[in-house]
């Protein structure tokens, strides 16, 4: 799985995620959000259009980072999910936990 | 190795899930399933594994497990096996997926495991490790595609017998499933348990795979109008007779009785060696129709059905408790005598079910320990065995212990805990009767709640661990809510009434 990272100086850090989130690869995923955050970066923006499969370790990372910059007054949004992460999403009940939005306008903006 | 079957070998390390990813992603595209079932497929599987490489060896352990995929007509079988730790459900929590952001995770894999296949068995074997059987089927279009809803609704109540006609019985062609469905949603609506049946294509393929063997009477004009069926495994040598409709018209004709002598002589012809059948006691019909056919009670099963079985033109049409049926059995081969080591407090009603069943057996009495620890050790006894198989259509679950061994009293009230958790109606536990463990430990299940049920009769001359030779169960239920209105029960013979009799006189809330 590879990991891009664009950060500028007054919007959210938009990250792009490539290949497949699972046991093996979730800890990449977990530094360089913890990183992110540990930065005083609480707003993030995952563009998944290029991610394949996410297993529960990787919806856990999601969730740990939103629970922590929300209190931040951050947040976690997706953009670009393909049908196959989009059901894993629903079926885990995550649609209702994090800001799945349209397209990457959408997600980048109005914060 | 079957054609059907492929098997991957991987060690317990993480790096290799992307390859029992693409291995189970390509069985299961090869088979036609659809882009989301594939998806849910690779999901269940990826779970498991990771669940597996986590928690089922010591750090540092370096051992190997296997993933199987067993491809049938209806669909995907994956069985994942490892040597590793009993598998603790209860260590589990729930997951919520409506909860909030600060939601337990830890029940999430196993939840995305049961939302994304359609079966879901564990199967603990004490030191011979543990398997995880999953089951994916094929979309399919359900009988309400093919037919308009005019030509669905339920057989006429009020209906004139049809002219007279002749009537042949066969087994089922592959153009008889749609009618054979439609039957059915005729007869029992949505609610016939086994909804396979709903489903034509996968009553051809379950046909077709020898999961079950259909028989239709068909009118001189070739209209489908009754069906019965043999369901089961392929390979097992009992299996169960069910599906049993006739169009209300050409009722009280002798069809069914054509179906079933047809299937009789099938059966035997494919050397199987008993039949049992299940029959509800919402009326006395089914059972008569048993008995008819050289059928015997061996039990009663309480709150097996879910409430909501009609039966159109027979009884009313809701039913007041969860329906409760008379287990039957029939052998299809003079069976050698052998031996069973009964409970003494059940060994009379034990017997009497032998002889109604005609079946010889030598009860053999053990002498009950002395001191606790005069029973072997966990050093010198061998482990326990047994599988947990859950019907949520049904809201039941089944337990089956084949070894009795150390621990396993602890095991079960495991299972029962996570079972009544998990808001399963019923529990039925079987012991086999043929292990001399099963009169020493039945005292501790009915501790906990479990009592009487009756017989399961299975074929002898199947050896089994240590040569035992017997494979009869004994079958212990357990009402996890349910209460039940004996009153309300319905049989047809005297032994149907005295197992009814026995059964209430055991039951702790009767």
């Amino acid at each position: 799985m590879k990991i891009s990272t664009s950060i500028t100086n007054h919007g959210p850090v938009l990250l792009k995620l490539v290949g497949e989130v699972d046991a093996h690869t979730v800890g990449r995923l977990d530094q360089t959000l913890k990183d992110l955050v540990s930065q005083g970066h609480y707003r993030l923006v995952l563009d998944a259009s290029q991610l394949e499969y996410i297993a529960s370790k990787g919806l856990r990372s999601l969730l740990l980072t939103q629970r922590e910059v929300s209190q931040l007054g951050g947040e976690v949004r997706l953009f670009g999910l393909t049908a196959p992460v989009r059901r894993i999403f629903e079926l885990a009940g995550f649609d209702e936990l994090l800001l799945i939005c349209h397209t990457r306008q959408e997600a980048m903006e109005g914060w | 190795m079957p054609k059907d079957t492929s098997v991957l070998t991987i060690p317990n390390d993480a790096f290799y899930l992307p390859i029992v990813g693409a291995y189970v992603t390509t069985e299961a595209a090869q088979l036609g399933f659809q882009e989301a079932d594939i998806g849910d497929v690779r999901l269940a599987v990826d779970e498991a594994c990771t669940h597996i490489i986590e928690t089922a060896f010591e750090p540092g352990e370096e051992q190997a497990f296997t993933i199987s995929c067993q491809r049938d007509p209806s669909g995907l079988k994956i069985t994942i096996a490892d040597q590793g730790l009993p598998f603790d459900s209860h260590a589990i929590p729930d997951y919520d997926a409506h909860g909030g952001l600060d939601r337990e995770l830890s029940g999430l894999p196993f939840y995305l495991i049961q939302r994304a296949m359609d079966k879901v068995r564990f199967v603990n074997k004490g030191r011979q490790g543990k398997e995880l059987r999953l089951t994916k089927y094929l979309q399919v279009p359900n009988i309400e595609a093919y037919f308009p809803p005019e030509e669905l609704r339920p057989y006429d109540t009020a209906v004139e017998p049809a002219p007279s006609a002749k009537y042949a019985c066969r087994l089922m062609e592959p153009a008889d499933a749609l009618h054979i469905a439609r039957c059915v949603y005729k007869t029992y609506g949505y609610t016939y348990p086994g909804e396979q049946v709903y489903y034509p294509e996968r009553v051809v393929s379950m046909n077709q795979s020898g999961e079950m063997i259909s028989a239709v009477a068909v009118t001189e004009t070739g209209d489908v109008i009754g069906h019965c069926a043999l369901s089961g495994q392929p390979g097992e040598p009992m299996m169960e007779v069910g599906q049993a409709v006739v169009d209300p018209a050409h009722r009280r004709r002798g069809v069914m009785k054509g179906l079933m002598d047809l299937l009789m002589e099938h059966a035997c012809q494919q050397g199987l060696t008993g039949l049992f059948i299940v029959a509800v006691t919402v009326h006395p019909f089914s059972q008569r129709a048993a008995l008819r056919y050289g059928f015997r009670e061996s039990g009663l099963l309480l709150a097996y059905g879910p409430r909501a079985v009609h039966f159109k033109k027979i009884a009313g049409q809701q039913l007041p408790q969860r329906e409760t049926v008379v287990y039957g059995y029939q052998p299809l081969h003079q069976e050698p005598r052998s031996r069973v080591y009964s409970p003494s407090q059940h060994r009379s009603i034990i017997a009497r079910i032998y002889g109604n069943l005609g079946l010889e057996r030598e009860f053999v009495s053990l002498e009950p320990p002395r001191h606790a620890d005069s029973r072997p050790s966990a050093h010198e006894a061998p482990p326990f065995s047994l599988s947990t198989e859950i019907r949520s259509a049904l809201g039941i679950a089944v337990i089956e212990i084949t070894h009795c061994g150390p621990g396993i009293e602890g095991e079960v009230k495991r299972k029962l805990r996570d079972l009544c958790y998990e808001g399963i109606d019923v529990v039925y536990l079987n012991l086999p009767l043929g292990d001399s463990h099963t009169p020493l430990i039945c005292p501790s299940f009915e501790e906990l709640g479990f009592f009487f049920a009756g017989i399961r009769p299975r074929p002898t001359g199947l050896t089994g661990p240590q040569g035992i030779s017997n494979r009869d169960l004994l079958c212990l239920q357990y009402l996890n809510g349910p209460r039940i209105d004996y009153d309300l029960l319905q049989t047809y013979s005297d032994f149907g009434k005295e197992l009814v009799q026995y059964v209430r006189e055991q039951d702790p809330l009767a």
